[in-house]
């Protein structure tokens, strides 16, 4: 069996991949298209203040009266984009880390292990509120922050396989036939930690989204774009709750939970693909 | 004749929990070109240590390592010696990356070496050839696809493509069945018959020593204690570990017994005992066995020596009287 | 007198792949068997099947009788449920299985894991003086059993094992491969401790190894197994001298022995079968220099010398006729 089969199977053959593929699909293409296809201006007040359900608004309206449905259709894009650049920093950060301490090892090694523990037991969301609130609110700054924060645990895993990599008889006999450091990390190492960082980096995916929604939550998201995080903020700062005004509520606290959950999901089938010992479990 | 390979005085020490562990511990050697030289030895007396030195895979605390008359110093120049003498592994299940195809595998000392890239389809299939390997279906397939015998194989074509001068083996065949290791035997034979490829041969397996080598050293916790031609050193013993090595095998026929030679077990590495490192298990230890470091002193067998106190002619001539 | 232990008819099937496919044996009580063969021949499956250790999903068939001297009844192992297999298991027969001086726990003193092994099986009166008493007979000063199993060395660790598979007084102990990690010193100390355990408790011995040398030196009797099958079984000494079947001879052929012949000989060409795709008639024909017509049936394990028997057409062999390279490359091809 080949490595590409192992994982096609694991998302198509199974009821977990497809369903955690399926959903993440969905939010892909509204994070693409969703403000195309909305059917209002998201942020177009009316008079029609916390109004229920109706065939002009599908899912009733804001406090000041913008369509909710509209809104969580362009909100999906702010989810999607911090959860994947967010993600994509901590796996670089996680990996450039893990391999140059795990391979070289001495030194080098001790100060970024102490580093990366130095970040591993900060709490991760007092110090992205701090971050947060010292920096201009924006989505490049809710990238970075929660980017920076949550590399530590890749960081651990990519360093602790390329300790046993390095101890492997391939990698001896590379440098024996003369290769160079950089050679071998390119062409033994890395392919050989990318499933484990790939892996780890989905579920990092489903970090990064939950982060965004709560310091949007908090108020510390990008004031000028739709998120399902700042619709939260926005519906429990107008009494939304005490107000009835479930649709509000609702739907973004739903949407952040099935793509968190398909993440996740996705995220595990990886896991277990890296690691046949999980496989055999299951 | 220049050697192919040669060491002086090598010295490799580990940190160790107590204190530091003298793995290769003043070692002198030639290995000739298409000479097959055994080094053999119980695990832990530092024979891999020393493979690995001749590389420069691990750094020596002291001494010198050689390549046709020059001394491998500096990067460029050990570069160069892993161009000319090559390595392959006891276990072949271990020895090749998972991810890649075994045209990968054997092309990479090519890539690393920068040899044309236009040059090693030709090249590959010809290392293939060697090792009987030749049907063109093994080359897309991944290692987990082989047998164990087939690995190794693998293993031995990538060491054979960049067309070496020496080959470093370091229990190739102990990991095998029996009928597989005389295959891979064959295919090293074969090699240092065609094109003079000199074999060093590290083994604990004292009868295939025999069989294969044409000189032989013997390793006791980091030295070399006898030395001399395979076929004297095993069939004549003169040092009392050798001795005490050659009863330890175990002979397939019938009738025959066991006897456990030695007592005891090899000692740390890191505690060295004084005088011959061998006294305390040695069996014929005698008075300055315990204060006297004995040197590689000359044995009635012709080019044999060994490293014992009973061939100083002072000595036993003291001890007799 | 009956035997200590008699397979019938032991076949273990994985899927629709037969692993082992009709294995007799016989054992006498205090005899020494070596179950030799190269890896995937079916010795370990055979080894666990008689103990009913093999995982789910693999099926087992044939009947395994054990008669321990003192047990009145004999015991059907085939017909024993999970439970009552557990007080067959080391309290009659025991293992000390392959790669087991890894196997200890490590946070645990190795005093304990006697302990354990003795509770576990019976209510032993002075549990303390029987691993002192254990330890002395693996040749152990009985103060190693405060230690951890990493304070310990390899050969240390194996005879830790084999004290614990002696623990609750086992008539019949198998061991598998139980010096293929070891270096020739500590495989001859622990061969000679197997051999004197079997002279002091009368302990009957199934040894599995790989290595016909260790084998040749502890055993009474030899069963030479080729894809699944006992190929050819006898005395240890008849076996050596004169090997009746091709595999075993050629097997032994390419040992080499220090003072005879230093030339290899030619290879047996290829590997084993996959136990999926087995050839028809003789398994090992593919494989055989002598290979002809009549290899097409399968040639049953018949008796063709005094107390020896082998499954080949050809056999008894008067003399071996010399396999040249071109034979063996025929073979091959």
């Amino acid at each position: 069996m080949t490595a590409e089969r192992g994982v096609l199977q694991l998302l198509l053959g199974t009821w977990r991949g497809r369903i955690g593929l399926g959903v993440l699909g969905l939010f892909v293409f509204l994070g693409i298209f969703g403000s195309a296809i909305a059917p209002d201006d998201p942020t177009a007040s009316s008079l029609d203040v916390l109004g229920g359900i109706s065939a002009d608004h599908w899912l009733g309206t804001t406090e000041n009266g913008e369509d909710v449905f509209s809104q969580l259709l362009v909100g999906a894009r702010v989810s999607i984009v911090v959860g994947f650049a967010a993600a994509a920093i901590s796996a670089l950060l996680g990996a450039t880390v893990g391999l140059i301490g795990g391979y070289f090892g001495g030194w080098t090694d001790r100060i970024l292990d102490a580093f990366e523990n130095w970040f591993l037991v900060i709490p991760t969301l007092p110090l992205m509120i701090v971050l947060a609130r010292l920096l201009e609110p924006s989505l490049t700054v809710l990238i970075a922050v929660i980017g920076l924060t949550s590399w530590a645990g890749t960081g651990r895993i990519v360093r602790a396989q390329v300790l046993t990599l390095r101890e492997r008889a391939f990698v001896e006999r590379a440098r024996a036939l003369g290769a160079g450091d950089g050679y071998i990390i390119r062409t033994h190492i890395l392919p050989n930690t990318l499933p484990l960082i790939f892996a780890n980096t989905v579920l990092i995916v489903a970090v990064a989204i939950l982060s965004e929604a709560a310091l949007a939550f908090l108020g510390l998201g990008d004031p000028t774009r739709v998120s399902w995080g700042t619709m939260l903020e926005n519906a429990f700062s107008a009494g939304a709750p005490s107000a009835g005004a479930w649709w509000y509520i609702v739907p973004p606290g739903l949407c952040i939970t099935l793509l968190v959950l398909s993440v996740s999901i996705l995220g595990y089938l990886f896991e277990e693909y890296v690691n046949p010992r999980l496989r055999e479990q299951t | 004749m220049t050697a192919l390979m040669e060491v002086r005085d090598l010295a490799v020490h580990f940190r160790a929990h107590r204190g530091v562990a003298r793995a290769v511990d003043g070692i002198s050697l030639e290995w000739q070109p298409g000479e097959i030289l055994g080094v053999v030895g119980e695990s832990g007396c530092g024979k891999s240590t020393l493979a690995r030195a001749l590389l420069g895979l691990v750094s020596p605390a002291a001494g010198t390592v050689a390549r046709d008359g020059a001394t491998v110093d500096g990067k460029a120049a050990r570069r160069e010696l892993r161009r000319h003498v090559q390595m392959i592994f006891q276990d072949p299940y271990q020895s090749l990356n998972p991810r890649q195809r075994v045209a990968t595998i054997v092309a990479e000392p090519l890539r690393v070496h920068g040899v044309p890239a236009g040059d090693h389809a030709e090249r590959v299939r010809r290392a293939m050839e060697d090792v009987g390997l030749d049907s063109e279906s093994f080359l897309d397939r991944y290692p987990h696809q082989l047998s164990g015998g087939q690995r190794q194989r693998v293993a031995i074509a990538a060491a054979l493509v960049l067309e070496p001068d020496g080959l470093i083996c370091d229990e190739p065949v102990s990991m095998l069945d029996v009928s597989v290791r005389a295959q891979i035997l064959k295919v090293l034979i074969e090699l240092r018959r065609q094109r003079n490829l000199g074999l060093l041969f590290i083994t604990h397996d004292l009868s295939l020593a025999w069989s294969l080598c044409d000189r032989l050293a013997v390793m006791y916790l980091g030295r070399i204690v006898e030395q001399g031609p395979a076929v004297d050193v095993i069939e004549r013993p003169q040092h009392p570990y050798t001795q005490a090595l050659v009863a330890a095998i175990p002979v397939p026929s019938a009738g025959a017994r066991i006897r456990a030679p030695l007592s005891g077990e090899l000692p740390d590495a890191a505690n060295i005992p004084s005088g011959c490192r061998f006294h305390p298990r040695c069996p014929r230890r005698f008075e300055p066995c315990d204060s006297v470091d004995p040197p590689l002193l000359a044995t009635p067998g012709p080019g044999q020596v060994a490293a014992c106190l009973l061939h100083d002619p002072a000595l036993t001539a003291d001890a007799v009287a | 007198m009956s035997a200590l232990l008699e397979i019938r008819d032991l076949r273990v099937t994985h899927g629709d792949r037969p692993i082992v496919d009709g294995v007799d044996i016989t054992l006498q009580s205090g005899e020494a068997l070596g179950l030799a063969g190269e890896s995937g021949c079916g010795k370990t499956t055979t080894a666990l099947a008689l103990m009913k250790l093999l995982p789910a999903s693999f099926d087992q068939s044939g009947t395994i009788t054990l008669r321990p001297p003192g047990v009145e009844e004999p015991i059907n192992v085939e017909r024993r449920t999970e439970g009552g297999m557990q007080l067959v298991r080391w309290r009659h027969v025991s293992l000390v299985f392959q790669g087991a001086m890894n196997s200890l726990d490590p946070v645990k003193r190795v005093d304990h894991q006697i302990a354990e092994a003795i509770n576990l099986h019976e209510r032993a009166g002075d549990v303390r003086a029987r691993i002192g008493e254990l330890l002395t007979t693996v040749g152990l000063i009985p103060a190693l059993g405060r230690r951890y199993p990493h304070q310990l060395s390899g050969g240390q660790r194996q005879r830790v094992m084999i004290a614990l598979a002696l623990a609750c007084r086992p008539s019949l102990v198998i061991a598998d491969e139980p010096t293929t990690a070891l270096d020739v010193v500590m495989q001859a100390q622990i061969l000679e401790l197997l051999e004197r355990l079997r002279e002091q408790l009368g302990l009957a011995l199934i040894l599995i190894s790989h290595d016909l040398g260790v084998l040749a030196e502890t055993c009474d009797r030899i069963a030479v197994m080729y894809a699944g099958r006992i190929v050819e079984t006898g005395p240890v000494r008849e076996v050596f001298d004169a090997p009746q079947h091709p595999y075993t001879k050629r097997l032994l052929d390419s040992l080499p022995v220090i003072g005879g012949p230093r030339e290899l000989a030619p290879p047996i060409p290829g590997g084993p079968p996959d136990p999926g795709e087995l050839p028809q008639g003789c398994r090992f024909m593919p494989r055989c220099p002598y290979a002809a017509e009549v290899c097409l049936q399968d040639p049953p394990l018949r008796e063709v010398r005094p107390a020896q028997a082998a499954a080949c057409h050809f056999a008894p062999w008067a003399e071996w006729p010399p396999v040249t390279e071109a034979a063996v490359e025929g073979a091959a091809g």
